[in-house]
């Protein structure tokens, strides 16, 4: 086998692995007392639902992370319906 | 409809799906473990798992990606939509265990998948060997059919994991669909996965044979829909009057408690016909963009024909404590012929109806 294939195999790894585990650690805590704060729609204990939400959220943690800082919430979405009524008076 | 986060809608329907789902699957696995170590194919049972696990998940990615199209050809086959998603989740664990094997502390069950069968020996990490002991990304012959189905694996992963309606709402609409098209990327690496790898070293008639299957149902039936719905978009909408209003049809096209749906604008509109009455609103469902249009008015709401999220005809807004709003149209009637404003009021604008009569 290649030594440097091996090398920059285990380092790519490592990065992703690094990423994640990161992203994991934030998530248990964002679903536990972030995510009432970015997104109205959770309410209550809802435990299962807090959970689900934990692979996603170690995979796209910088956004929330971001829109935790910035203190935003979700945006609403748009269609070309949407836009046009938006400019239409 | 979203008040607040749900999570799993199960009801009894949907249970029994699921039981089917998964007693078929289970079938599928312990009729290939029979027939393949019966026919004696010189592979021992933990090469003959992988292939029946991965040949599952194959055979169900398929059903999954045809019932998009399908239903937009029939609607007898929305049922099958309703529990799309629990079908992606069983399949996307159906390929880890092809990959990564089955080893649960709690239950005996234990499979071994590729990673433990073929990588767990030598001194390298499993991984590491899965990527490291082939690299010849040059050679067609031996190319390393793994990392393409690793990569459509992660794809499938993202999938999985984004799946809940948070998600939509969080990434919004647009993003999501984009994410979750990625299925059709990862299908073809999948493809590629299998012709590269298991069809030249395994040369089993039925894998090239279910392959090409694949591969034209798939892609046939896609371009047939996308045809059909492209050639209902282009259809032009009738004359329009000094203010701008569209002759868009007769009463008498629109079946009771049903819509027509017309391309103005750009996008699709509706118009219902319920109670005597006309309402025409956007034809995009807030939750996922379903075809509310394609859907009916059960006790005076628009109820979308995907997941069942409803809306007041003349408000354009989920009746209360609900809050989904879709925008609206104004709609004239004269003689029987329907005029809408191709111009859309914002969402959750009330217009009055036309009354028929
Ligand atoms: C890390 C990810 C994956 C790895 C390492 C992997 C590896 C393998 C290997 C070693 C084989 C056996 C080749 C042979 O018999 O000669 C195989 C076959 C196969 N794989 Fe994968 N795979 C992965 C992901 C996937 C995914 C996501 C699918 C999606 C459906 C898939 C579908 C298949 C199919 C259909 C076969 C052929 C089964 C048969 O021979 O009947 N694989 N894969
Ligand atoms: S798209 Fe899900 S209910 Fe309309």
């Amino acid at each position: 086998m290649n030594a440097f294939a091996i090398a920059l195999i285990e380092c790519l790894l490592k990065a992703v692995q690094i990423y994640f585990i990161a992203g994991l650690i934030f998530a248990i805590v964002f679903s536990l007392l972030g995510v009432q704060r970015t997104d109205p729609g959770a309410r209550g204990i809802a435990p299962f639902f807090r959970l689900i939400i934990i692979p996603g959220v170690s995979i796209f943690w910088p956004l929330f992370a971001l829109r935790l800082v910035q203190g935003k919430q979700h945006p609403i979405e748009k269609t070309a319906h949407r836009q046009a009524a938006k400019f239409s008076r | 409809m979203s008040v607040s986060y749900k999570s799993i809608q199960w009801n009894k329907q949907k249970l029994i799906y699921d039981a089917i789902l998964l007693a078929t699957v289970g079938l599928y696995i312990y009729i290939f473990l029979t027939v393949a170590s019966k026919t004696g194919t010189g592979l021992d049972l933990r090469g003959i798992r992988i292939r029946a696990y991965g040949s599952a998940a194959f055979i169900l990615l398929n059903i999954i990606l045809s019932i998009g199209p399908l239903t937009r050809l029939d609607k007898r086959f929305y049922p099958l939509l309703f529990n799309r998603r629990h079908m992606g989740v069983t399949f996307f664990f159906l390929a880890l265990i092809h990959a990564i094997g089955l080893n649960l502390p709690v239950l005996p069950l234990k499979v071994d998948g590729v990673l433990t069968w073929y990588h767990d020996f030598g001194n390298l990490e499993p991984l590491v060997s899965l990527f490291a002991s082939n690299v010849e990304y040059t050679d067609l012959i031996r190319f390393p059919f793994e990392s393409l189905g690793a990569a459509a694996l992660v794809i499938f992963f993202v999938m999985a994991a984004t799946s809940h309606d948070f998600w939509l709402v969080n990434l919004t609409a647009p993003i999501w669909k984009a994410l979750h098209m990625g299925v059709y990327l990862a299908y073809g690496l999948v493809v590629s996965h299998v012709i590269l790898g298991p069809i030249q070293t395994n040369q089993h008639p039925c894998l090239t044979i279910g392959m090409g299957i694949s591969l034209v149902w798939i892609v046939g039936l896609h371009l047939f829909t996308a045809l059909r719905e492209a050639n209902v978009d282009s259809q032009p909408a009738g004359p329009s009057d000094a203010s701008g209003f569209v002759d868009v049809g007769s009463v008498a096209d629109i079946a009771e408690n049903r819509a027509k749906i017309v391309t103005l604008a750009g996008e699709r509109v509706a118009i219902f016909k319920y109670d005597g009455k006309l309402s025409a609103v956007s034809n995009v469902c807030q939750h996922q963009n379903g075809p509310l249009g394609e859907g009916k008015v059960v006790d005076g709401c628009i109820t979308c024909p995907w997941h069942g999220y409803q809306y007041l005809p003349a408000e354009g807004a989920s009746p209360p404590p609900f809050t989904e709003k879709i925008p609206t149209f104004e709609v004239r009637l004269m003689g029987d012929r329907i005029w809408v404003d191709p111009i859309a009021k914002p969402p959750g604008t009330r217009v009055a109806p036309a009354i028929i009569g």
